[in-house]
């Protein structure tokens, strides 16, 4: 079955940009495993990578090749402030030290090679399993579907989102939208408008006939630490995500805005969405 | 048994030999290639490098000495992944399976190959330099066909083994000298002490591995003691080469260096005088302890080698690590007994644990201990009988910590091995590992495990021989994990083993052995998740050696 509420719904922004959260999260340089049938069992990898801890998130400090996987944990209290605490020189201080921790999840990267519209989403190097946040997880995890996208050497872009069911759900936008831009330096932002490429259809629903526009305004607001039960992370990059959705010249339009802590070794380290207001958390124990 | 212990009728090779004469021949020739004139520089050297000043009697006759061995060895694993089912974490069995069948066969054959050469260079009575060279070290047989000249890279057609890159490795090179206050050791020298259980220098005919350091060691005779102080450098981190090459690498940074300061008390007869003293009805004491204290103030994670990062203070840690090791033996030797004892001490700290630039972690504590008390006696000629206790401190985190993976965070329940340490919530690593070259089995430490760990066991055995270079051994090995929770089933009993082994060493240097095992696992090596039993496993272990 589809999605229950796309494209209508204001969640719809926190369903997608919550898949690239996922996203980031794995683009941390660890040495993973190959992935199990999701959401399947695995070793939490721990990093093998080289980040200098220079403060500049460089292409080589991320990785994006499929078969990573990652646990993340839901943070049950309220957690630090989006723009954390200020600290000397300008830096942030994101606070998780008192922290009560949820349910863990692990995802995968995956190989889209094989997907059923994999020719409506040429390019695509990586592939993010994901459901409607407002499904119950047994849901999500039974119809999933996929956020396509492109690693090259100095960018990811996204492609657009599939269904793994074959013929529920395409949504291949008209040109890959920037993403991420290497490399990332706290005050970089760029933007982009993109619609549905004729062939994006939700079931028997031509999405290109909506004429949909998302606009995705991407920035890396700040910098500083992170603190988690244990450890501490220096050299986090606040990246905002502001994705909005716009039906029609004057239909309606509705907005998202996700928060993302980047290390420059483990990726997204915490991520938060506007709409649920909780955070998310990388490398907790489970 | 080392090399040394075997029989030997063949005196030491004399200062003169073929050897000595030969390398005396050779020395010229280099030389004679160097691009100019050899001068004296700052330590007087220069004359020796002069082919044309008159060699000194030190330089006519420097002596030479050759110890070593060529090791074939060969096996048999049966059923060593106990067909009881995969781990959590890895996803794998407790041993390789073959890779064609690994649901139907399980049984692996593998043969491999060594030559140890352990030149010693007499430079005088007081003077020489020492070296242990491995050759084609723990080759596996078969495993470097040439197929590059027959019928296109076919494994079938390959007449030839090629020479593998690595065909030579130098474990250790040191210099020995004899003052007149004491003895002075300094190079990369092998690290052994007591019975080898903590520090090993692997010389065992069997061993694989061995210790080492880099440093120098000190030692006065007190009062019929030696008094011993060493220094080690066991990491020095980064370097670099101030010419781009060619020139002598500096080490970037002396505060990430892994520095070591030991002082050791010894008491021991060699083996001439032992013998000599338990052959008239006299006991001997050997005994002896050290104490040593390691440290490192900061860590540059990754910046090992020219691929590594550059040692800069964004990419320090500040390690803040320090240990302290107590490790005490004793060997009290009769006519018929000989009682053995080594008991191991172990503290550290370290502030930060992180393996990462830019990350920090809350400090992680060590506190571990074990130790091994055997007594051997000989009722009468032809006959021994032994008994070994032997313990390692566990920790309570899931899996025996022997050898983790460095890509595993960390060990779940129903983990044979994985990190002993789980951040936030665990940060003590408290299991004593006793070096991989001391073997108390042949199946469940030695090749399932890794090395005895998170232990006890008791270990009888009876010998009976040597009778014209045969003897005969059997030993039983009941093995328990001291902390439950780290057994795979979380159950304490592991396995009790039967080890049956035959021995030949000749006179000339001849030796082979022939050992086998069989491995009965108790209820805490069973697979709880799947439900599966483990099952007995066997091992065949050949040796065939030529000792010199």
């Amino acid at each position: 079955m589809p999605p229950k509420t796309f494209p209508g719904s204001p969640a719809v922004g926190a369903w997608l940009t919550g898949a690239l959260a996922t996203l980031l999260l794995l683009g941390g340089c660890v040495d993973g495993t190959p992935a199990a049938a999701w959401p399947g069992e695995g070793v939490p990898p721990l990093p093998t990578c080289r980040g200098d801890n220079d403060g500049v998130i460089a292409a080589g400090e991320l990785d994006f090749t499929p078969g990573r996987r990652a646990p993340y944990a839901l943070v049950a209290s309220p957690g630090p402030p989006v723009a954390g605490l200020p600290e000397a020189g300008g830096l942030r201080l994101w606070d998780f030290r008192d922290a009560t921790f949820d349910s863990v999840h692990e995802v995968p990267l995956l190989d889209p090679a094989g997907l059923w519209c994999a020719d409506r989403l040429a390019g695509g190097t990586v592939a993010l399993p994901f459901g409607p946040d407002e499904a119950p997880p047994d849901e999500r995890e039974a119809v999933p579907s996929l956020l396509v996208l492109a690693a090259t050497g100095m960018a990811v872009d996204i492609l657009g989102v599939a269904s793994v069911q074959p013929e529920l759900l395409l949504l291949a936008y008209d040109r890959a939208v920037p993403f991420l831009r290497f490399p990332l330096v706290r005050g970089a932002r760029w933007q982009a408008e993109v619609a549905p490429a004729p062939g994006s259809r939700l079931g028997s629903l031509d999405l290109a006939e909506l004429a949909l526009v998302d606009a995705y305004r991407v920035e890396l607001a700040g910098q500083g630490r992170l603190t988690l039960p244990g450890m501490s992370l220096d050299n986090v990059l606040q990246l905002d995500l502001q994705l909005t959705r716009r039906l029609g010249d004057e239909g309606a339009t509705w907005e998202s805005r996700q928060t993302y802590l980047v290390h420059e070794c483990l990726g997204t380290v915490a991520l938060r969405s506007e709409a649920d207001e909780v955070w998310w958390v990388i490398w907790y124990p489970q | 048994m080392t090399p040394r212990d075997l029989p030997r009728a063949r005196s030491r090779p004399s200062r003169r030999t073929p050897g000595a004469l030969l390398l005396l021949a050779l020395l010229p020739a280099g030389i004679l290639l160097l691009p100019g004139p050899a001068r004296a520089d700052e330590w007087g050297l220069g004359a020796v490098r002069d082919p044309f000043a008159t060699p000194t009697e030190q330089d006519r006759f420097p002596g030479l000495a050759l110890d070593g061995y060529l090791r074939l060895r060969s096996d048999v694993l049966t059923n060593l992944d106990l067909d009881r089912g995969p781990t959590p974490s890895t996803g794998e069995t407790f041993y390789p399976l073959p890779a064609s069948d690994p649901g139907g066969k399980d049984t692996l054959t593998s043969g491999n190959l060594r030559l140890r050469l352990e030149p010693r260079l007499d430079l005088g009575w007081e003077l020489s330099v020492h070296a242990r060279l491995d050759l084609l070290d723990g080759l596996v047989l078969g495993s470097t066909p040439d197929l590059a000249t027959r019928w296109a890279a076919l494994n079938a057609a390959a007449t030839r083994q090629q020479a593998p890159a690595d065909s030579l490795v130098v474990k250790q090179a040191w210099g020995q000298a004899l003052t007149p206050f004491g003895l002075l050791l300094a190079g990369r020298l092998g690290v052994g002490w007591g019975l080898g259980v903590v520090a090993n220098d692997g010389s065992c005919l069997d061993c694989d591995g061995g210790d080492t350091v880099d440093g120098l060691l000190f030692a006065v005779p007190v009062l019929q003691h030696s008094l011993g102080l060493a220094y080690g450098l066991s990491a020095t981190g980064a370097s670099f080469d101030p010419w781009g090459g060619g020139g002598q690498a500096v080490d970037a940074d002396p505060d990430d260096d892994v520095r070591s300061l030991s002082l050791s008390l010894l008491r021991t007869a060699t083996p001439a005088v032992r013998e000599v003293l338990r052959a008239g009805g006299r006991n001997v004491l050997d005994y002896g302890l050290v104490v040593a204290y390691r440290w490192q103030d900061v860590d540059y994670p990754g910046a090992t080698g020219e691929a590594g990062l550059a040692p800069t203070a964004a990419t320090r840690v500040a390690r803040g690590f320090s240990g302290v090791l107590v490790d005490g033996f004793l060997a009290f030797a009769g006519p018929t007994h000989l009682l053995e004892l080594e008991l191991v001490l172990l503290s550290a700290s370290f502030d930060d644990a992180s393996l990462l630039a830019g990350m920090r972690t809350d400090p992680v504590t060590a506190r571990q201990y074990g130790g091994v008390v055997r007594e051997t006696i000989r009722p009468r000629a032809g006959l021994e009988l032994g008994l070994e206790l032997g313990l390692a401190s566990g920790d309570p985190a899931p899996g025996f910590g022997a050898r983790p993976r460095t890509t595993q965070d960390r060990a779940r329940a129903g983990d044979l091995d994985g990190p002993q340490l789980a951040l936030p919530e665990d940060r003590r690593i408290d299991n004593l590992r006793f070096s991989p070259d001391y073997h108390v089995d042949l199946i469940l430490w030695r090749e399932l495990v890794g090395t005895v760990t998170d232990a006890l066991y008791l270990r009888p055995r009876v010998q009976l021989g040597p009778w014209r270079g045969f003897t005969l051994e059997l030993v039983g090995i009941y093995s328990q994990a001291m902390e439950a929770t780290s057994a795979p089933a979380a159950e304490a009993p592991l396995g009790f083993e039967t080890d049956l082994a035959l021995r030949y060493a000749s006179p000339d240097g001849l030796v082979c052995g022939l050992q086998y095992g069989l491995l009965f696992p108790l209820a805490g090596l069973d697979n709880r998740e799947l439900g599966l039993d483990a099952r007995p496993a066997q091992r065949l272990h050949g040796l065939l050696g030529w000792v010199f």
